[in-house]
């Protein structure tokens, strides 16, 4: 039986070319595929370099809404299986650039999606960045963060050896994949989007039965209303509290 | 159809020569706007609601009532209510005093407001800003529909045997549009009542548009107020006109350029392809306005906002006498052609009271109120034994 193929983004909003952050990402995204593979799914992988969008990606969070080449990433985002998202650490935390695309698309864009979230630095100093202020913007966006995120020095790219007795970055970057890879084989059904329940509605006396009533959900899981336009509670919820 | 134009009452700097309207040349030029619009064949007139600067807006029934005594057609209608940080008992009593007033010319967009720190303000708090808007508009509900109401809830203290005054005119409430821009929540409650939605749209792209208005236009069948396509539907727009489309861009760009809400953005060419903002000829507007139905299907009000980002008093007239001179009247022509014969037109009160007639029969306006005590307001049969 062949898995679902799996559609990965991964975001690098490294701003050199070479950048280390691109390094980063696509070792992460290469342990990604390799445990993907082994697990039976095909993988399509889609790399996006926030530099080149930068300025669309300024431009929208300043007009509220995508604007740009922030579209195409919007609609990546939305279609992906899982994220791979790399950032340098510019004073003690994500860059600007990295923390204005997740300002600038859609909260909903990220609930329920695994993450696998990487960064670089210079040294090791500011390593925990990832666990201090970066995991916590993913945990408020509700995605699905993948227990290791993965930190790499400059001199972690060189050789097998570990920097400061930490575990080496391959045995990092498989762990991780491996972590995603098993985050996506655990999923079994939709993302967990709120709808509502037919059950919970009330409607006013005297109202005509609909197509609806007799049987369906109230409220079709349709598939062409973005997520955030499904995002509410019924009314008779609400007027119940 | 309905067509027309709304305001909220910026005071923001021309930014062409630095000058500041005063707030008493502002409230004149919101006067001014709404007598013109009237004259000009506009049908309906709108104004916000805030309370704070740079607006001017912050007791919309005063200025209503104002217009409302110098017009004898337009519609007077909000943009919008809030009614959150509002009592619903004072909004019942104001808006039912308009409509008496004007003869029924008046309806009101919910809104649930868009400044933070106007909850504190009037003592509420916004973390329960969904469920005060909800308990507070079923509140006014029932306010307007029953005529003595006993009432407990969270956010406003308890009612007891009241009857908000005057009651509504013909015994028929102010039309309600419920106001949203990005809350599905919004749209569930135009919905579940069977009230009209009003999606701002400006400053949007259409694709978010199209889908509130899709997922309320749903939810309006399932509540069984009708099918989804005769659902009441208004939306905002927003447009710079003049005669050569060159000349309105050469025009509008510094504005635009140095708008609090635009400024410093994507450019206005940009702007004006992924929003309803059209900068350019009469002939520009209509051709963009209507596409709209396209995407929202046949809808029954559209607003303009004309006055926005410090144009001064004289541009904002133009555009108002452009709009209802040269833009209207076609999209008035093409739009009502094209919507079918059991798509409602837009909400009169005439309409909705003919409608309640044929419900319920002819509405008995006989005073039914013993006026009691006027100290106590205590009625004889209360009164304890003399």
């Amino acid at each position: 039986m062949t898995q679902p193929t799996a559609r990965l983004l991964v975001l690098s909003a490294g701003l050199s070319t070479p950048s280390s952050t691109r390094m980063l990402a696509d070792q992460l995204a290469a342990s990604s595929r390799e445990a993907l593979e082994a697990a039976g799914h095909d993988v399509e992988i889609r790399t996006l370099e926030l530099r080149e969008l930068a300025h669309d990606v300024l431009d929208s969070m300043l007009s509220r809404f995508p604007v740009g080449r922030m579209v195409e990433a919007v609609r990546l985002l939305s279609e992906a299986d899982a994220v791979i998202a790399v950032t340098p650490i510019f004073n003690t935390t994500a860059s600007g650039l990295f923390k204005t695309f997740l300002d600038a698309a859609d909260m909903h864009l990220w609930k329920g999606t695994p993450v696998l979230l990487g960064a670089t630095a210079g040294t090791a100093r500011h390593s925990l960045a990832l666990e201090y202020a970066i995991r916590p913007m993913f945990v408020h966006l509700k995605a699905d963060i993948v227990p290791t995120a993965v930190f790499a020095a400059s001199a972690d790219f060189g050789g097998a050896s570990a920097s400061e007795g930490a575990e080496a970055l391959g045995a990092r970057s498989r762990r991780a994949g491996t972590e995603l890879a098993t985050m996506l084989q655990a999923r079994t059904g939709p993302t967990a989007a709120t709808s509502p329940s037919a059950a919970d509605d009330e409607r006013p006396e005297g109202a005509q039965e609909t197509e609806s009533d007799r049987g369906g959900p109230a409220i079709s899981r349709s598939t062409d209303l973005d997520a955030e336009f499904t995002d509410f509670v019924p009314m008779g919820q609400l007027l119940r509290r | 159809m309905q067509f027309g134009i709304f305001t909220i009452a910026d005071i923001t700097p021309d930014p062409t020569t630095g000058k500041v309207p005063t707030e008493h040349e502002r409230l004149e030029l919101m006067v001014e706007e709404a007598l013109l619009a009237e004259q000009v064949g506009l049908d309906v007139f709108a104004l916000g609601e805030h309370h704070n600067p740079p607006f001017v807006t912050s007791s919309p029934t005063t200025t209503l009532a104002y217009i409302g005594a110098k017009t004898q057609e337009i519609i007077l209608s909000t943009a919008t209510t809030l009614i959150t940080t509002n009592d619903p008992v004072k909004i019942a009593e104001d808006y039912a005093m308009l409509q008496h007033l004007t003869d029924g010319r008046v309806d009101l967009v919910m809104g649930r407001g868009n400044t933070g720190p106007v909850y504190p303000w009037f003592g509420k708090d916004i973390r329960t800003g969904i469920e005060l808007a909800v308990e507070s508009y079923e509140l006014l509900h029932r306010l307007w529909r029953e005529d003595v109401v006993t009432w407990e809830g969270t956010y406003r203290t308890p009612l007891q045997q009241f009857t908000a005054t005057p009651r509504p005119l013909d015994g028929v409430p102010p039309f309600v549009w419920h106001g949203s821009i990005r809350s599905p929540q919004i749209a569930e409650q135009a919905a579940y009542y069977g009230d009209g939605f009003f999606h701002n749209n400006i400053f949007w792209p259409i694709s978010h548009t199209k889908q509130m208005v899709e997922l309320y236009r749903r939810r309006f069948e399932h509540y069984g107020h009708g099918r989804a396509d005769q659902a009441i539907v208004g939306l905002g727009g927003q447009a710079f006109m003049r005669r050569n489309s060159q000349d309105a861009v050469r025009e509008f760009r510094p504005y635009f350029d140095n708008a609090p809400v635009y400024g410093g953005g994507p450019s206005m060419e940009d702007f004006s392809a992924q929003t309803p903002l059209v900068v350019g000829s009469p002939e520009q507007v209509i051709e963009r306005y209507l596409t709209m139905a396209d995407h929202v299907g046949d809808y029954q009000r559209q607003l303009f906002l004309l006055d926005h980002a410090g144009l001064p008093r004289k541009t904002v007239l133009e555009q108002i006498e452009l709009l209802g001179t040269e833009v209207v009247p076609v999209l008035r022509r093409e739009l009502d052609a094209r919507r079918p014969a059991d798509v409602p037109d837009a909400p009169t009160h005439a309409g909705l009271v003919a409608a309640a007639e044929a419900e319920r029969g002819v509405f008995d306006p006989e005073y039914r109120f013993g006026t009691g005590d006027n100290w106590t307001g205590l009625r004889a049969e209360d009164r304890p034994h003399a």
